[in-house]
This record gives C-alpha cells, structure tokens and sequence, in this order.
C-alpha cells in the first residue's frame, strides 16, 4: 500500500500562506527590525488596531518594543501560519479526520472564552504564556480545519 | 456551465458581517481612546493594564464567517470555500470603510478627542524614566508628526488602506472557515 497526496485549490493555499505569513511577521511588530521604542504609532501598531487591544502589559516583546499584538493573538497567528505550511506533511501523517477537527475547533474557541471569562470575572489570573498557548490551540485548529480542502491522503492498494 | 445555478448575491450578506464588525470594532476603539485620553499621564497610560478588555481579539475577524454564515442559512446553500474566501475578503474591506467613516463621523461629534489622545500618551512617554533623552526626544517628534498625519485626509487614506488590507486578509480566513462549517460541499 503507499500513500499518495492530492492537492486542490493550490492557488488559494498559496494566497494564504503569503498573506497569512506577512500578517505574522508584521504582527510582531518594530522590534523585529530594531528595537523603534514607539508604542502605538508604529504602522505595525496601525494595523492591528482593530483587530486587538495591544495592551503592553498582555504583549510579548522583541528588543526590548511590544509586539504590535498581544500574546493570545501572536499566539494565533503565529501557530495558524506554521500549521498551514506544514499541512501537507500533516495530512500525510494522520489522514484527513474532519469531524475531529471541527471538535478540535469547537474546543479551541470554548477554552479561549472560558479563559477569557474566568480572568474578568476573577476566577483566575491568566498570564501571557497561558494566554499565548490558548491562542496557539485556536490558530493551530483553524488552519487544520481547512486541511481538506487542499489536501487529501489516497490510499493506493499496489 | 450549463449546468450551473445561478446563486443569489452575497453582497446582503457582506453588508451585515461589515456592519457588525464595524460597530463593535468602533465601540471598543473609542473606549479605549476616551479611556486613556481621560486618564492621568503615566506609565500606566502607555500599558493601560487598567483596561482590560481582551474580547476585543477576534471581533474584527469575525465578518467572514457572520457573512458566509448568513449567505448559507438564508439561501439554504452550499458553496466552495473559494467563494467563502471571497465574501470574506469583501467583508473585511467593506467593514474598515464603515469603521472609517463611523471615525470620521465620531470625530465631528468630538474633534478634541484625537488631540487629548495624543496629548495624555506623549505627556506620558515625556515621564518615562527608562528611556535615554535623545532617543526620547526623537520618539516624542515622531509621534508628534504621526499623530498630525492621522489628521490629514492622506494620512486617513493610508489608515483606511492598511485596514483594508489588514481585515480584508483576516476575514478572507474567516470566511474560508464560515464556509467550511455552514456551507461545506461534503456529506
């Protein structure tokens, strides 16, 4: 038996992976090209300004200058473009398994609310690092949601 | 060809995923400028700490799979995630248009407001004691000369351009993954 891959809507999946890949690199911010210690005015910072809080205090930084998100949404991106790219590999390894990754994607969303929820209300205190993991589990599953649709394992009786 | 339905327009549906994007996006924007520009210069104003308002993190891309949602369920349709992408991508330039003149509108109704904004973090970068005075001064030019750019209409064109750009590529996902939840092809 071997195992065969086949693609589809290539050109899409390379749109992604280029538009998805600049997003995360501008998502971390000024410091990555030198330290520029400008909170806010960056246009990094502009970017971002509707889609996240950027609060300093919740951010990871580079040389010493916040990332121009915080570190849940780093988290997203950063792990939605790495499970993209390697979603060949992936769907190599384990085969496509939809109805696992919707729940996958179902959890990811839940505990990130839960998270969210439980800080404000003062159930916890959440911390960068818990909210960069939550946010990795969300932007891992949504990539791996779509892996079927470009990606699918045959296997082939020889 | 000849076999293909003519499916409705999506436009309805991009309209409403941008309009709510638009307003809760717009809403939480303007908390945080009345929150800092209304707040004692410090430290503190540059790390607002004190607001913690996180579930603003994932409105902006939620458009994509509000429109593909809506555009599924009131057609009772199927559809590529390639047309999900679509009205995603539409969503998500349609909603920084919006959320650019409910701005532009806002700041008819409040014209200080951007200059209290800008005044309080200045005055509060002025007061960090951890940064050296020359690259103070050169950071406090800099957004002097970008807050006075905000104002002008070149400097709102490029803010509208990158937002475009910036939710237009969000809610592209997005809608790839609206439709691949309300919309999936597959059995």
């Amino acid at each position: 038996m071997t195992l065969n891959i086949q693609a589809h809507n290539q050109s899409l999946y390379i749109l992604v992976a280029v538009l998805s890949g600049f997003i995360f690199f501008a998502a971390l911010g000024p410091g990555l090209y030198g330290g520029e210690i400008i909170p806010r005015v960056s246009w990094q910072h502009i970017m971002f300004n509707l889609l996240c809080h950027q609060d300093i205090a919740r951010s990871f930084s580079i040389n010493g200058t916040a990332m121009a998100v915080c570190s849940r949404c780093i988290g997203i991106y950063g792990a939605f473009v790495i499970s993209w790219l390697l979603m060949p590999l992936i769907v190599y390894i384990v085969g496509n398994r939809s109805k696992i990754l919707l729940k996958l994607f179902g959890i990811s969303i839940a505990s990130n609310l839960i998270d969210v929820i439980g800080n404000l209300i003062g159930f916890w205190a959440n911390t960068s690092e818990s909210r960069f993991i939550f946010g990795v589990l969300f932007g891992a599953s949504s990539a791996l949601l779509l892996m079927n649709e470009f990606f699918k394992r045959l296997n082939t009786e020889v | 060809m000849e076999n293909e339905q003519v499916q409705p327009s999506y436009w309805p549906s991009v309209m409403i995923g941008a309009i709510i994007v638009s307003v809760v996006t717009s809403i939480f924007g303007f908390a945080l400028l009345y929150y800092v520009a209304g707040s004692e210069p410090g430290m503190g104003t540059l790390m607002i700490s004190g607001l913690t308002i996180p579930i603003t993190c994932l409105v902006g891309l939620i458009g994509g799979i509000i429109s593909t949602r809506h555009y599924a369920k009131t057609y009772d349709i199927t559809f590529p995630i390639g047309k999900g992408a679509l009205i995603g991508l539409f969503t998500g330039i349609a909603a920084a248009i919006m959320a650019t003149i409910i701005g532009q509108i806002w700041n008819l109704v409040d014209p200080g407001l951007m200059d209290r904004f800008g005044e309080t973090i200045i005055a509060a970068f002025e007061q960090a004691g951890n940064i050296p005075e020359a690259q103070k001064e050169e950071s406090i030019a800099s957004m002097m000369e970008n807050f006075e750019k905000q104002k002008t209409l070149g400097g709102i064109l490029q803010g509208l351009a990158i937002n475009m750009g910036v939710l237009g590529i969000v809610n592209l996902i997005s809608g790839m993954i609206g439709a691949k939840i309300f919309a999936s092809e597959e059995e």
